[in-house]
């Protein structure tokens, strides 16, 4: 009984391996190739592969480290900022076109929707960068402002729709 | 590129182990005669009782509710946080993950609090209880402690030392078409697909066979019926139309 159980399992170990290895391909990642690129570059690319290996592990630490350093200790720096994070990895407005967080395009949906994480952030955080002039900009804070039932806050001399509350 | 390999094949060979293995082991149950009629009474009457009885059972751990509390109180948080925590890990498998597994994440995340905390209720049990430690074989202990690791291994991956389950996803997704994706080498995800892999191995011999096994237990599968419908196997009715007896083929 049991070498027939043997034979039976060994023939299938073949078939699986024959179909997997005619089936066998090195195509890279789909999903790495959907992944929108950033605007700004690093100088190396080994600062490039250290800062994709640290983000894609740990953004979320350092966002959470963020916030509480701000909204608990009271201290604003510009670093691990979220706003940074978005100015550089979604691209700015163009005209009526905006990347949104619910398109699939958007630098940290193609990842989240492939890994089935949700974003809470953008419920309050802009998900995009701020239009290029400021005149548009203000422009533009107005119209999301109507969108998205948020009050802009310019406590930070900026027009930023970074730091609203609802 | 040692490491994907290694555990691309290692993860193959596991999975076709445990499918094999189950079918091999329920094909064997499947055989096993059932030549009395011995359902626990009070039994149902129908087949379709038995169908209301086995999905009781199955979902609720009836028979166990009645026996014993304590034990119950551990199994049942333990089964639905492990059947959490399952379909929380299906992302890992789905190109495009379906709503129902989106959906389930967080409960899954936190569900890996509860397995954990049920296991350690259960291992004390063992240890703990004479009259169950009495009983206690060496694997009981062995298949806790391994689900145990497993657990924590996974909940530490979670909340304190991530890893890129990006990489990770996409190393199972190309395991399908045996392309070997790097896997990223973090301690403990190297440990929680080893303890995983090993749980897949000796899963068809293990304790945890009870799983398909429940629905071949005479004593739940069957329609109490036996006057209304003789208990006959095919092997005995063959030797009554043969005129012979089963005690008189037993002295040949």
């Amino acid at each position: 009984m049991f070498s027939k159980f043997l034979s039976v399992t060994s023939s299938l170990l073949l078939l699986v391996f024959l179909v997997g290895v005619s089936g066998c391909g090195n195509e890279s990642p789909q999903i790495e190739s959907k992944i929108t690129k950033a605007l700004k570059k690093f100088d190396t690319e080994e600062q490039n592969t250290a800062h994709k290996a640290e983000m894609r592990k740990y953004h979320m630490d350092h966002l959470k480290h963020k916030r509480d350093l701000t909204m608990y200790g009271g201290i604003r720096t510009a670093e691990d900022s979220l706003k940074g994070c978005i100015d550089c990895h979604v691209p700015a407005p163009e005209g009526d076109k905006v990347v949104r967080h619910t398109d699939p395009e958007h630098f940290c949906t193609t990842c989240h929707a492939y890994a089935s994480v949700q974003i809470d952030c953008f419920q309050c955080h802009a998900d995009h960068p701020d239009k290029p002039e400021s005149a548009t900009a203000t422009a533009n804070n107005a119209s999301m402002d109507k969108n998205l039932g948020i009050v802009a806050d310019d406590s930070t001399s900026k027009t930023s729709t970074e730091v609203t509350a609802q | 590129m040692f490491l994907s390999v290694f555990f691309g094949v290692l993860f193959w060979v596991a999975t076709l182990v445990l499918v094999l293995g189950i079918a091999y082991k329920v094909f064997i149950y499947w055989k096993v005669p059932a030549p009395l009629k011995i359902p626990t009474t009070p039994a149902p009457l129908t087949k379709r009782g038995v169908w209301v009885r086995m999905f009781k059972e199955v979902t609720l751990f009836y028979s166990l509710f009645r026996s014993n509390k304590l034990l119950w109180v551990l199994g049942i948080l333990f089964h639905y946080a492990l059947a959490l925590i399952i379909l929380r890990h299906v992302r890992y498998f789905q190109e495009n993950v379906w709503l129902v597994i989106d959906i389930v994440q967080p409960f899954g995340k936190y569900a890996g609090f509860l397995m954990v905390i049920a296991l350690i209720g259960l291992l004390l049990r063992r240890i703990l209880i004479d009259r169950v430690r009495y009983i206690t074989a060496p694997s009981d202990r062995a298949m806790l402690g391994l689900l145990i690791l497993i657990g924590i291994s996974g909940l530490t991956m979670k909340f304190v030392s991530h890893t890129d389950i990006l990489m990770v996803k996409t190393f199972f997704i190309g395991l399908r078409t045996f392309s070997f994706h790097p896997l990223p080498a973090d301690p403990f995800l190297i440990v929680h697909l080893t303890l995983v892999a090993t749980l897949m191995l000796i899963f068809p011999i293990s304790k945890l066979m009870h799983a398909p096994g429940i629905f071949f237990s005479p004593t739940r599968n069957q329609v109490d019926n036996p006057r209304e419908k003789r208990h006959l196997s095919r092997w005995a009715k063959k030797l009554e139309t043969q005129d012979k007896l089963y005690l008189h083929e037993l002295d040949k």
